[in-house]
């Protein structure tokens, strides 16, 4: 009995024992330090050595690495491909949550709504026909997300975009400090989910012509209701500061040697005399010591010999400022806004401006942003920038101002096949093909926790990379 | 120097014992009594009729007592009216005769099995053959015998179905001990337990900085004295049920030593031993080429065959890049700052220019004119590695007081160990202080106490794993052969000309070795008391109540620090405070009573549990650093500094019972129950078990013959639980810990990547067990064979989602997984001879196989681990720990295929080994002839991958001796011909491989084909070995004050005597990354096992 009346006394306290003391429960946490912690840990990641320099930057045929270049000639690590699908999806569940807690319609809502379809682009891009209107669904027993196709996702995108700068109300709910990213600024989030809109729009306009178009006139034929990034200061850039240091220069801090401009990023700048070359890249060390007269020579990106590193440049201070924990992490661009608008009107849409006008102003925009003045703007334009109305000229100066977003600059290379110079790694590690990768394979975890789904997917992979172009990518001959 | 450090210490102790040990003295004095008349006799073995030395023979009822001498004959004063005297010796049964003079005593043989008592759950002492399960035990001598530091190394080998791991070499590092093989997912960790009271034996680890090296701070029960332990039990199975949901992986029940007189007196027993540490066993590594990139001859006629250098270049001008030609070709090395900017000199590799050969390259050591590092011989340096460890020195020294009489008994010891590394500037100190105590206050109450009081202190720990924090990532696995560790260590404190930073063979990736041993450094100081305090009521016979309270508190403090790294140039330290608090107590009744034929031994008890925990760290972020370097403060700390702070509270009751009937001595049945509930997880549960124990040879006394001398049968059916720990059954936004929690000073939270469940159970083991236990040929040789299936379902997993679901994990009871094992002792007398040459022989032999029946629902693979792209699996259908991982592809007959490349063709996700051991033996034998006597024993694995980090690196890197035999580097190989020769190797059209490639790219392959670094585990060690004086009686009496005396010399890890032949690179198998679950199959940059020769010394006084 005394025992009996010692139990029932002693585990009626067991429920507080058992609450965590160190840990907030879902009620407790404000929507606002969720906001920051999705808006730090995507920019953290998405833009560090594994998911940026090391593979996306490399196929995009920017960056080379100097050494230990496995990446870089597709000798990828299985791991990392997933830590990068984690990354992508960790970050859009929590704005999920985010999404669940607040008010639909309510400022805090949009800009989760935003931001999640921003990462959801880079998603498809990176891997194609992904889990989107199954995925994030755990807590109600969903544990096998079905997959969607590319041609449900990014209308979709483009709806869930569309209703969400609608409801930014500027006089609405404050979205308080964690917004680390645009300072609670709700006409730059306007500016920035309009500016997605259309980066989303041109990225599906050979395949889905008629949302593609629609978006375009409808956001560029009212120009009060839908803002659009128009000048470098309206730039999406996640500004670090010390307390996480830059994720480029925190690698290069302790590996100094390990990364360069490639031979095609120099060549193309170099060639066309663009004022951006001394910005993107540095004079080689031997041209610095005196040795070689090559101020400027890039690696060709994708050998897995070691590079002779006095005899290449490296990647410009304002993109990795070794040393410095300061600088940014580029999520989209006001001139790659109007490279889109460039290319909608090359279509022949009503995009309110002429095919040249949009090109020229992206480029004075780009060349801008890199510090470039008002006579380079004018020298490049009339001379190695002169618009010449061509998609190759078009892309490849779209594919020159997203320098340090690798994705992005991925991606407009697979929608264009530009630049055309941007080859396959000459030491692939795969033989027998005549591309840089298409795609990601699906990480190992959806292969083996969500077989019956990925597998009809993956099917149509070739050795992880080919074999499956995305839906937007058009290009022929390729395999 | 060594000595008067620990004189000092131990002083240091004395002095804070002094009270307590005058108190217990004087308890002492009050036990001996006064004397009057004598008598004298003579001992004899009833076996052999042969004169018993050192036999005891006490007065009953008093402390006064005398050994027997040479011839057996002893001499007794008979105190007041005295009557009877006690005769025992080791191995015989103890007598009561009366006293008379000239008496002869004659005594029987001990029948081991019947008569030997054992400690069970609770600390019960029961009798063996009563029991229904198999149960172990160690004793002290057993333990100690090899003077092992620590008290799992000390188990290793001598109990069945018991696998010992430690993690490597280093200065206090883990072991893991698995009972029974794996079957959790969780934790396969037995529970600890010291005179009836759980204390946690769990490994402190942390993580180094940049989240892959490992900082291991030890198992719990490294804190123990191995010197005050009287007996070990090991509960394997359902013995354990009455521990409920903490003992589903067995127990390892500690006894400490209790008070013992030597002749009524008090004894004081001193210990001491010393011994010295050495490195025993590394790899073999190539001294013909250095580092570099394509530095041999083979590529330097490759490019001069293709035009990319001029063909007129000479080796040399090819090693160094002095030729003009393609800048792609980049081979060579040449020293200019160590990042790359010369030729290759930021490649921490050893495939550059071939040595030995009259080469002239600048390396990071060579003069620097006028700006320029001059070119110097290019040899080779064939004991760089070894030299970097140096010998390590143990010693330890504990001296222990006691007594005993009828109204009680005390022992008191002090205990101190130091242990100075194999690896340089690592070390550790131990410190014990043990009281123990018993006093019986009337007829009706009696008390028992302990206290032990143990100090762990290491000035510096290395970091392990694969981490720039740990030396060896650097000298194992990425070096250059041409280095010269003693220049090195030499110049460790100097600074390197070109860059600023400290002097070392490469400035990227790593740093000087001693540099980072003597500056960058991890002091870890623990105390913790483990106290226990009972008292008993007994108002009758056969009733008696305890009240038990045990307490297991500990503090630890961990000091990490980093002046320069090339990780983390700026520096950065961490303080870290651990501490955790147990209470248990107890509420017990014994009821032990005859009913004619029948004996009924019950027990009724409740426990209450609660424990807190609670962790806290503060210092700089790695990527900040800190303002002044060296200064570890927190006011030094740039920007944001680092802190966490993390706490724990579990509390749980429980009741339990058990009653044994027994008849006639012959046949014992025994039921367990107990009920838990636990804070922890919302239901209670109960678990129930039986057992039978039946003896044919005392049911049918003919069955009993000179051959079978005795037969014990068993069986038994228990269920056990394993709880969870707290805080898993709601869902909690967690906080950014490896860097700033708060992002522009706002705070950041995210939902944790496993989704809680508010509805777990505990898991529930079920084990059927049944055995034999037999002696023969008049109890020369014993035998006990179990053999047990274990079912182990309802686990609690974290089953790995697809991330696509917003969550990496779910938290849920599911899975199941058998273990079926038999486990064997056999121990022989092979020569028993009292008075000489004794052979006494003990094999244990386990095996034990898992098989994982199903996962969660659509699930059929559960990741228990995964490093490097090589997964450690509980896939369903297969054991317990599959390793998979990227292999080769195989043809129909097991060919492998070769590509294009001349490299294997390979296959993802391929199985590619299993942990789990085939078996596990260890053989111990005992010699004695006199007053020499003479043991060793041997430890046996059979099988068991697992994936070797360290191989994989070092083939790359190309530092072991087989990347660069025969002529390979300077000619090519063709797979399967020079190279995988235990392989066919055919094209993709089925006919032998003729493709030749450079040794490099073959070996480089080891990094992506993982099949290639899946080591089998198995070995043969020589484990101890002594060599024990025990002097004679003759020689100790004349010196008045000494009882005893024993000099041994002693030696742990002597050998390794064989490992499996696909252990290229020559790993011990032991090596393991940690001692938790996921430590299991992997292993990186371990401490070389370390043999350790001494002296031991061992006094009573």
């Amino acid at each position: 009995m005394a025992i009996v009346l010692m139990i029932s006394s002693c585990t009626s306290s067991f429920d507080q024992v058992n609450t965590d003391p160190d840990n907030p429960s879902a009620k407790l946490v404000p929507t606002t330090n969720i906001l920051a912690y999705c808006l730090r840990y995507s920019a953290d990641n998405m833009f560090d050595s594994w998911f940026d320099l090391n593979e996306s930057d490399g196929f995009s045929g920017q960056i080379a690495k100097w050494m230990y270049n496995d990446e870089g000639y597709y000798s990828f690590r299985p791991t990392v491909n997933t830590q990068s699908w984690n990354v992508c999806y960790y970050t859009v569940s929590n704005l999920q949550s985010i999404i669940n807690k607040s008010t639909e319609g309510s400022n805090m809502w949009a800009v989760a709504t935003i931001y999640q379809c921003q990462i959801f682009q880079v998603i498809s891009d990176r891997w194609g026909n992904v889990p989107y209107s199954d995925a994030l669904k755990l807590g109600s027993g969903v544990t096998k997300p079905a997959y969607d196709k590319q041609s449900f996702i990014y209308p979709d995108l483009l709806k869930r975009l569309k209703a969400a700068v609608k409801a930014l109300d500027v006089s609405g709910d404050k979205l308080g400090n964690g917004d680390v990213l645009l300072n609670g600024d709700i006409t730059a989030w306007k500016k920035y989910g309009n500016s997605l809109r259309l980066r989303i729009a041109a990225r599906i306009a050979n395949v889905d012509p008629s949302d593609a178009k629609s978006t375009f006139e409808e956001i560029l034929g009212d120009a009060t209701t839908y803002p659009i990034l128009a000048s470098n200061d309206d730039n999406v850039f996640f500004q670090w500061n010390k307390e996480y240091p830059e994720p480029y220069a925190d690698y290069f801090l302790t590996r100094p040697n390990e990364y360069g401009v490639s031979k095609l990023m120099i060549e193309t700048l170099a060639g066309a005399n663009d004022p951006r070359l001394s910005v993107y890249a540095k004079p080689t060390v031997n041209y610095t010591n005196g040795v070689s007269t090559t101020e400027y020579a890039g690696y060709q990106n994708g050998l897995e010999a070691a590079a002779n590193v006095a005899a290449y440049s490296g990647i410009g201070t304002r993109f990795m400022a070794v040393g410095s924990l300061t600088g940014f992490s580029p999520w989209l661009r006001s001139s790659e806004t109007y490279f889109a608008i460039s290319y909608a009107a090359s279509k022949g849409w009503s995009v309110g401006t002429t095919q040249q006008a949009a090109y020229e102003k992206a480029v004075t925009l780009s060349i801008g942003e890199n510090g470039g003045s008002a006579s380079d703007v004018s020298t490049f334009l009339a001379s190695g920038g002169k618009y010449d109305g061509t998609q190759a000229q078009l892309f490849t100066q779209w594919w020159i101002s997203v320098f340090k977003n690798g994705m992005e600059a991925w991606s407009l290379f697979r929608m264009s096949g530009y630049p055309s110079g941007n080859i396959i790694a000459p030491d692939s590690y795969y033989p027998n093909h005549n591309t840089p990768p298409m795609c990601y394979g699906y990480p190992d975890t959806e292969r083996n926790l969500n077989t019956a789904n990925c597998s009809v997917e993956a099917a149509a992979e070739v050795d992880y990379f080919w074999g499956k172009q995305m839906w937007w990518d058009k290009r022929t001959g390729l395999k | 120097m060594q000595i008067k450090k620990i004189n000092k210490q131990n002083v240091k102790f004395m002095r804070k014992l002094t009270f307590l040990l005058t108190c217990l003295f004087l308890v002492g004095v009050g036990l001996v009594n006064a004397q009057s008349k004598s008598v004298s006799g003579k001992v004899f073995s009833a076996d052999d009729g042969q004169p018993i030395i050192g036999a005891t023979v006490l007065v009953k009822g008093t402390t006064v007592g005398t050994i027997t001498d040479a011839d057996g004959s002893f001499r007794i004063s008979l105190p007041g009216n005295a009557k009877n005297l006690i005769v025992s010796y080791i191995g015989q049964k103890t007598a009561e005769v009366e006293a008379q003079n000239n008496m002869v005593v004659k005594l029987l043989s001990e029948d081991k099995l019947i008569d030997e008592v054992i400690v069970t759950a609770l600390g019960i002492s029961r009798e063996k053959k009563s029991l229904g399960y198999a149960v172990q035990d160690v004793k002290s001598d057993a333990l100690n015998q090899a003077s092992q530091l620590n008290v799992a190394n000390a188990l290793q080998g001598k109990v069945s179905g018991v696998q010992i791991t430690q993690a490597g070499g280093a200065v206090g590092a883990s072991q893991r001990i698995l009972i029974r093989g794996n079957s959790s997912f969780n934790s396969n960790d037995p529970l600890i337990v010291i005179d009836g009271v759980p204390m946690d034996g769990s490994a402190g680890s942390q993580y180094g900085s940049d989240g892959k090296g490992i900082l291991d701070t030890g198992s719990g029960l490294n804190d123990i004295n191995p010197n005050d332990i009287e007996n070990i039990s090991v509960l394997k199975g359902g013995s354990a049920a009455l521990y409920g949901m903490r003992a589903g992986n067995g127990v390892i029940l500690i006894t400490t030593k209790k008070g013992k007189t030597s002749n009524g007196k008090m004894r004081i027993n001193y210990d001491g031993s010393y011994t010295v540490d050495n490195v025993y066993h590394l790899p073999n590594y190539q001294n013909k080429y250095g580092q570099g990139y394509q530095g041999s001859e083979y590529y330097y006629n490759a490019y001069k065959n293709s035009g990319a250098v001029p063909t007129g270049t000479s080796y040399q001008d090819y090693a160094t890049g002095n030729y003009t030609g393609s800048s792609d070709v980049g081979a060579g090395y040449k020293y200019v700052d160590g990042t790359g900017s010369g030729f290759n000199d930021g490649d921490d590799e050893s495939w550059g220019p071939r040595l030995n050969i009259g080469l002239k390259i600048p390396q990071y050591n060579s003069p620097i004119v006028n700006g320029v590092r001059q070119a110097t011989d290019w040899v080779s340096h064939p004991n760089n590695i070894k030299d970097f460890f140096q010998t390590g020195l143990s010693q330890s020294h504990d001296i222990a007081f006691s007594n005993s009489s009828d109204n009680g008994s005390y022992r008191a010891s002090i205990g101190y160990r130091d242990q100075k590394g194999t690896v340089p500037n690592t070390d550790q100190e131990r410190y014990n202080i043990a009281l123990t105590g018993m006093y019986n206050f009337n007829k009706y109450i009696s008390s028992d106490f302990s206290l032990n009081y143990n100090k762990v202190k290491s000035d510096n720990l290395m970091s392990t794993g694969y981490s720039s924090s740990n030396p060896l990532q650097s000298i194992f696995q990425w070096f250059g052969r041409q280095v010269d560790m003693k220049d090195l260590k030499a110049n460790y404190t100097a600074t390197d000309p070109v860059t600023g930073n400290p002097y070392n063979w490469i400035q990227s990736f790593h740093v000087n070795p001693y540099y980072n041993l003597y500056n960058n450094t991890n002091s870890y100081d623990r105390d913790r008391v483990i106290s226990k305090g009972s008292i008993f009521f007994k108002p009758t016979d056969w009733l008696k109540f305890e009240a038990r309270a045990g307490y297991d508190f500990y503090v630890d403090k961990t000091f990490q620090k980093t002046l320069y790294s090339t990780d983390d140039p700026k520096g950065w330290f961490r303080q870290t405070l651990e501490d955790r608090h147990e209470l248990n107590t107890d509420f017990i009744a014994y009821f032990d009573k005859k009913f004619g034929d029948f004996s009924v031994n019950a027990l009724a008890g409740a426990n209450y549990r609660d424990m807190t925990w609670s962790n806290s760290a503060e210092g700089a972020t790695e990527s900040n650093g800190l303002t002044i370097a060296g200064l570890y403060t927190m006011a030094n700390v740039v920007g944001s500094p680092y802190t966490n702070m993390s706490h724990s509270h579990i509390r749980s009751n429980s009741v339990y019972g058990n009653a044994t009937v027994g008849y006639a001595g012959q046949v014992y049945l025994e039921a367990s129950a107990r009920n838990d509930w636990s804070s922890t997880i919302n239901n209670s549960f109960f678990y129930p078990s039986a057992s039978l124990s039946w003896i044919p040879t005392e049911t049918f006394k003919t069955l009993k013959s000179d051959v079978l001398s005795y037969l014990k049968i068993r069986g038994n059916i228990a269920q056990v639980g394993n709880a969870t720990t707290a805080y898993r059954t709601g869902i909690y936004y967690v906080s950014p810990t490896t860097t700033s929690a708060s992002i522009n000073g706002v705070s950041q939270f995210e939902l944790p990547t496993t989704l809680a469940n508010a509805n777990l159970r505990p898991e529930s083991i079920n084990t059927k067990e049944i055995g034999i236990e037999a002696a023969f040929l008049k109890n020369r040789i014993h035998l006990d064979l179990a053999y047990y299936n274990k079912t182990t379902s309802d686990q609690i997993m974290t089953v790995e989602v697809p991330t696509s679901t917003g969550y990496r994990y779910s938290l849920i009871n599911a899975g199941k997984v058998t273990n079926k094992g038999l486990e064997l002792t056999l121990s022989a007398d092979i020569v028993k001879n009292t008075n000489g040459f004794n052979w006494t022989s003990t094999l244990n032999w386990s095996k034990d196989k898992s098989k994982v029946v199903s996962l969660a629902d659509g699930l059929d693979t559960y990741t228990i681990n995964s490093d490097w792209s090589v997964y450690n699996y509980a896939k369903v259908g297969e054991s317990w720990g599959t390793l998979y991982g990227t292999g080769f592809k195989t043809d129909a007959q097991g060919r492998v295929i070769i590509g294009s490349n001349g490299l294997p063709v390979t296959v993802a996700n391929k199985k590619i080994g299993n942990v789990t051991p085939d078996w596990l033996a260890g053989w111990s034998n005992e010699f004695s002839y006199k007053n020499l006597s003479f043991g060793f024993l041997l430890d046996f694995r059979k099988g068991g991958d697992f994936f070797s980090e360290t191989q994989m690196f070092t083939t790359y890197t190309g530092l072991l001796d087989y990347t660069a035999a025969g002529t390979i580097r300077e000619t090519g190989v063709v797979v399967g011909k020079d190279v995988l020769t235990n392989k066919v190797a055919v094209l993709a059209d089925g006919t032998a491989n003729t493709k030749t490639i450079s040794a490099d790219k073959w070996f480089y392959s080891y990094y992506s084909n993982k099949e290639l670094d899946i080591v089998d585990g198995s070995y043969l060690k020589l484990r101890e070995i002594h060599l024990t004086y025990t002097f004679p009686k003759s020689i100790i009496s004349r010196t008045k004050f000494i009882e005893d005396a024993k000099i041994s010399l002693v030696s742990s890890n002597v050998a390794i005597l064989w490992l499996s032949g696909n252990n290229q690179a020559k790993i011990d198998p032991e090596s393991s990354m940690g001692s938790g679950n996921t430590s299991v199959g992997f292993e990186s940059n371990s401490v070389p096992p370390t043999r350790s020769v001494g002296v031991k010394i061992n006094l009573t006084f």
